[in-house]
């Protein structure tokens, strides 16, 4: 579905519209649930956010057009995922930028495991991460929406990235 | 890591080092050969003593500082390479030092424009005997600051080039232009951000080359000139091979208008060391960098999840990323019945 087809389905929502309400559901579904995935690693929960992002997204559709209908979705499913960890038990991970991955570090698996991968990256970079791959937004955006300065944010990406690689190829 | 790869990894460092090693006789017998004005008095290691008007001969050329210890500042600027401890030769006051007359009886030197440039300077003139032979313009910049700015920028380049966004590019700091200059293909978009983020960072301190085309941030401006010695341009100056101990003229390209400096060409340096030690030290690299590829290519195959051997299991940058693009994750629960179900109530 492009911008335009997108942005069309939004604004039939806007009137109530519950077959464009499940066309939407259907094209943002699987890349919404992705990032909140690897951002909170708990199925439970992310099940949870993902339907809570829908029920608000139904009650209080944005005003479309808007110029990049997907960026504004996965913003706002960020946004819930980081508000919901918040209120989570255990959210040590909140704030805590420099999650000491040292401290967590076990013996690496040589098999491929991707999911195991992503948990082995504190939750900055994980955010970062899926919002730019999965969430496909840009760098300037998920500075914007992260509050990080954008230099940081680049740092931190690849700096990720460059951990997964070494966790992918065995730690090594 | 597995004793083979151990073996690679030692063994390429050795090479690295012989040819350090190598190299910096070759660099010692070059800065020998080089030649300058023979001085009477002998230099003591405390750098502030001070010569006799008998010692130094003929002091009646003014301006002329009889008390100083290099004769002209071609002599202070060897000095200060002679004994440098670290990749930054000059004074952190000094912003960059280049040839006027396309040798080293007049160099201009540029120093930073606060007080700590104005005591450079005058410093600068209680060393140098012939004040003739140095002038003066103010730079925004030390070398020093550029050259830690050359340092980190350095780290994003090389993770760019692991990650295959890009293959090859230089960069140094380029004294004339007061800032560190890039030279890089800015066609992918990767780049681009990467190109900003620098911009935002450090401002009008780097400049970024794509070919012909110079990309700079134009916001603030450099080169405050004191009067007299500059008049802002490049024509007709040229510049002094900094970092690397090769001292010589490289000719700017004439009718550049100011501000649009393209590339600088290098001349052939003269004054070289013996060819074998160069060729034994072009060598010794060549063999370590082949004993490194090859280590890195053969690594041992990998088993995924699946049971599939891959041929090279070493994922790079490129392959993680589509990795995780091309993966998704899929919710198990039916949330579009409960979501119609909560809409509903």
């Amino acid at each position: 579905m492009t911008n335009e087809e997108l942005n069309e389905k939004l604004s039939a929502l806007s009137q109530g519209d519950k077959a464009a309400f499940e066309e939407i559901y259907k094209e943002v579904k699987t890349s919404a649930f992705t990032v909140i995935y690897r951002i909170t690693q708990d199925r439970h929960l992310s099940e949870d956010i993902l339907q809570e992002f829908f029920v608000r997204l139904y009650r209080t559709p944005p005003k479309a057009p808007l110029n990049n209908p997907k960026a504004y979705l996965m913003r706002m499913v960020h946004n819930l995922t980081v508000d919901s960890l918040r209120k989570q038990p255990n959210n040590a991970d909140i704030g805590d930028y420099e999650n000491a991955l040292s401290a967590k570090e076990e013996e690496i698996d040589e098999r491929l495991d991707l999911n195991n991968a992503m948990k082995k990256l504190s939750l900055e970079e994980r955010r970062i991460v899926v919002l730019h791959i999965n969430g496909g937004l840009k760098f300037r955006e998920i500075s914007e929406i992260t509050e990080i300065p954008l230099g940081t944010v680049l740092w931190k990406y690849r700096r990720a990235i460059l951990r997964l690689k070494v966790i992918l190829n065995g730690g090594k | 890591m597995n004793m083979k790869r151990i073996t690679s990894v030692i063994t390429f460092f050795l090479c690295m080092s012989m040819f350090s090693v190598t190299a910096f006789g070759a660099y010692e017998t070059s800065v020998a050969a080089e030649t300058y004005p023979p001085t009477t008095e002998v230099y003591a290691t405390d750098v502030y003593a001070v010569a006799t008007a008998e010692e130094i001969g003929n002091a009646d050329t003014e301006p002329y500082n009889t008390g100083a210890q290099f004769e002209t500042m071609g002599d202070l600027y060897q000095h200060w390479y002679m004994t440098a401890g670290t990749e930054v030769a000059y004074p952190d006051y000094v912003c960059g030092v280049w040839s006027v007359d396309g040798g080293m009886e007049s160099l201009m030197v540029a120093v930073t424009k606060d007080e700590k440039g104005e005591a450079g300077k005058e410093e600068i003139l209680s060393l140098v005997r012939n004040h003739e032979s140095v002038s003066f313009t103010y730079m925004a910049y030390s070398y020093a600051e550029l050259h830690s700015v050359q340092e980190k920028v350095t780290v994003g380049l090389k993770e760019m080039t692991d990650e295959g966004i890009v293959s090859s590019w230089g960069i140094g700091v380029q004294e004339m232009d007061n800032a560190v200059v890039v030279d890089i293909d800015t066609s992918s978009e990767q780049v681009q951000e990467f190109m900003n983020d620098c911009f935002e960072q450090y401002g009008n301190m780097i400049i970024f080359n794509n070919g012909s085309i110079q990309i700079m941030d134009t916001t603030v401006a450099t080169g405050v000139d004191i009067g007299g010695e500059r008049d802002g341009t490049a024509e007709n100056e040229y510049s002094i091979l900094a970092g690397d101990g090769n001292v010589g003229a490289i000719p700017v390209e004439e009718g550049i208008p100011e501000g649009e400096i393209g590339a600088v060409s290098i001349a052939a340096e003269d004054n070289r060391s013996d060819i074998l030690i160069w060729t034994a030290a072009a060598a010794v690299l060549i063999i370590g960098i082949s004993i490194g590829i090859i280590a890195m290519r053969t690594s041992r195959a990998r088993q995924t999840e699946a049971g599939n051997i891959t041929d090279n299991g070493r994922l790079n940058s490129s392959q993680v990323e589509a990795i995780l693009k091309s993966t998704s994750e899929e919710p198990q629960r039916d949330i579009f019945g409960k979501v119609m179900k909560e809409i509903e109530k």
